[in-house]
């Protein structure tokens, strides 16, 4: 029983965790504005494979956030930025 | 003579009225409407990819000798871009074409525009210049300036105020310099500007994205 009690909190938390899902974090350049912000949000909310992006103005970084069980390649993510109008420098994946 | 400046406007085609860039993001589609001291233009574009975008528009055109409508369409390329650490700059061409009805009379509209910025977070600058052919009614050259800098930085999704000092030139319009100062303010997918003229002449801007 105090196994059980233990082992439902830890399960919980793996099953809501988003270590099942992915981060890749793009370093960008030439985004200055919320026009550039959203045509990248845009870009990659039409991708079945991204739960949510996010794009950080101040250190021109993209952060994707995959769903769980799928992923997204470095050279998906560099195209729709690049057919964003924007150039990527940088490619981070956790 | 016409002939020669209307083939003038097609070799040199330069550039763009619009205070949004003319060209968006691959299936973007932009609305703008313009009301200034030289009339007032409803214009709407769809970019295909982030290089050319097509559109059409409606303008009524009050700043020259002549008052008339244009109904006409419109083609806009990214002539070049550059995408620096923290700063964009770009040159765009559009060109346009149409109707020009004066008096109830129907007259070929044919235009081109050259413009170029260079913006950052903080900075804004840009020049926008326009060849104008409306057949025996106007052949015209005007160029715009603008410079302007934001107070404050905001994240997107917050309001972000810009102050912009705009300053038209038109060699053979009813008031050769005109001064603007303006506030634009973005807010996620708009961007709307507001400001009056040393004419007294009111400013209004917006544009929507899709």
């Amino acid at each position: 029983m105090k196994k059980f009690l233990l082992a439902f909190p830890l399960i919980t938390i793996l099953l809501a965790s988003p270590a099942f899902a992915g981060k890749i974090t793009a370093s960008v350049k030439g985004m200055v504005c919320a026009f550039c912000v959203s045509g990248i949000e845009k870009a990659f909310k039409t991708r079945e494979e991204v739960d949510s992006v996010k794009v950080d103005l101040e250190n021109k970084l993209v952060s994707i956030i995959t769903k769980k069980g799928k992923d997204i390649d470095k050279a998906t993510i560099e195209k729709l930025i690049t057919d964003a109008g924007y150039t990527v420098t940088d490619i981070k994946k956790e | 003579m016409g002939y020669i400046y209307l083939l003038l406007i097609i070799l040199f085609s330069f550039a763009s009225s619009a205070n949004a860039r003319p060209v968006s993001y691959s299936g973007a589609t932009m609305v703008m409407t313009e009301i200034d001291h030289t009339g007032q233009q409803i214009w709407g574009n769809y970019s295909p990819t982030a290089k050319y975008s097509i559109g059409a528009f409606i303008d009524k055109e009050t700043g020259g000798k002549e008052d008339y409508d244009v109904y006409g369409v419109s083609y806009s390329h990214l002539l070049k871009r550059w995408n620096m650490d923290a700063a964009q700059a770009n040159i765009f061409l559009t060109g346009r074409t149409g109707v020009a009805d004066l008096n109830d009379e129907g007259n070929f509209f044919a235009s081109s525009e050259l413009a170029a910025d260079y913006e950052t977070r903080r900075v804004y600058f840009a020049y926008m210049n326009s060849l104008k052919y409306v057949d025996d009614v106007e052949k015209s050259f005007e160029q715009r300036f603008r410079a302007g800098v934001a107070p404050i930085l905001a994240e997107y999704g917050d309001l972000q105020p810009w102050l912009i000092m705009q300053a038209d030139h038109h060699p053979t319009g009813k008031d050769e310099w005109v001064i603007t100062p303006l506030i634009r303010v973005y807010y996620t997918q708009s961007l709307a500007e507001f400001g009056i003229s040393n004419n007294k002449d009111v400013l209004f801007n917006l544009t929507l994205q899709f």
